[in-house]
């Protein structure tokens, strides 16, 4: 059984590291230097994203556009790298759950917007919330995979005693 | 423990960080600026498309307006007629012929096609919209243009080139700046567009 937990929790880890640090990708603008100033550009394709599900305030359109993609590459990279796994797991599941709830109110509101998840091209629908909520799975599976390992892993010992 | 999330992250931002060479603008028609502004921005439409319509009369003649003129964003507009639209490819040729013209002319065909789009994509009577803007002169000299057989060529090598871009839908746009591109589908306010150029060139 210690096994199989040790195989689930490394699956979970590649799996959602790989999810956030390829959908960061495709949303992060990039790097630039002009006048030897680096900036971080905004991906205006994801701007125009944001605008679509009609839901943030203006003011905030940019922002999230801008350090969105950067909190999942982050995400991405702590979730591989194995330290402080279940913080990461929390906020991974949180960031998660806002997307499910924002995806559900935009379709339930019958906008047509582009989902801006993991291709800047694919439109809101059933199909897409549904994506969100079986990734949701291994990250809740990170964050109560101690409580399960004590329950599970000793049961089995305690089977395999008796 | 730490080393190996910062040499990945490090990797990450390098690979994104490396430029992507532009394409050469050696087709399309110029309506703003010059190939040595700052910014380039490069238009696939097609007069026909709606969002076209919304994307060049609520931001582009905007930008037009506030950065072309003073050099800092060039805009390139490229014929890419959708099989769908009917009309889509005569009012091509109207715009590639009057981009023989000048850029005077190219700019009151570009309003009035675009100003006009509800009334000739009924009936396709593109005639009478390009009669209506242009002067009597310029009129006369379009109708002669327009019958050159290298007007279809050129829309056609628009439409081979959007092709290789790999333009699914109208508009698209790249953006050029820095050595970098930008793809976007889709209409953009011109709120928007304006954040993104103030924050490209400084």
């Amino acid at each position: 059984m210690t096994i199989t937990f040790r195989i689930l929790h490394w699956l979970s880890c590649l799996v959602l590291a790989g999810i956030f640090i390829y959908s960061g990708y495709v949303k992060f603008g990039g790097v630039t230097i002009i006048n030897r100033n680096i900036q971080l550009d905004t991906s205006l394709q994801f701007v125009q994203a944001i605008e679509g599900y009609k839901l943030a305030p203006q003011a905030m359109v940019w922002p999230l556009a801008k350090y969105l993609p950067i909190l999942e590459i982050a995400l991405g990279i702590f979730l591989l790298s194995g330290w402080k796994i279940r913080y990461s797991a929390m906020v991974t599941a949180g960031l998660l759950l806002f997307f499910i709830v924002v995806l559900t109110i935009t379709y339930g509101r019958g906008i047509e917007a582009d989902c801006g998840c993991f291709s800047l091209s694919d439109k809101i629908s059933p199909k897409t919330i549904a994506r969100d909520s079986i990734i949701l799975l291994p990250a809740l599976f990170l964050i109560f995979e101690p409580r399960l390992r004590s329950r599970f892993g000793n049961s089995v010992v305690s089977s395999n005693a008796a | 423990m730490l080393q190996k999330p910062i040499t990945t992250g490090l990797l990450i931002l390098l690979a994104l960080t490396v430029s992507i060479p532009a394409f050469s603008a050696d087709q399309g028609q110029i309506i703003g600026g010059s190939t040595n502004s700052p910014v380039r921005i490069e238009v696939f439409s097609d007069f026909q498309c709606p969002a076209c319509r919304d994307l060049y009369l609520g931001a582009i003649r905007q930008v037009l307006q506030d950065y072309s003129s003073n050099g800092k964003v060039c805009v390139i507009y490229h014929e890419f007629p959708l099989a769908a639209h009917q009309y889509g490819k005569e009012a091509a040729r109207y715009s590639e012929a009057a981009s023989r013209l000048g850029i005077q002319s190219l700019l009151t065909v570009f309003d009035s096609l675009f100003a006009d789009q509800a009334q000739w994509s009924q009936d396709g009577n593109l005639d009478a919209v390009i009669a209506k803007a242009l002067p009597r002169d310029e009129y006369r000299k379009l109708k002669k243009v327009i019958q050159d057989p290298s007007i279809n060529q050129s829309i056609d090598k628009e439409i081979q080139l959007g092709t290789k871009k790999e333009i699914k839908s109208t508009p698209t746009m790249f953006f050029y700046y820095a050595g970098k591109e930008q793809k976007v589908e889709g209409a953009v306010t011109y709120a928007t567009m304006k954040q993104f150029l103030d924050s490209v060139i400084k």
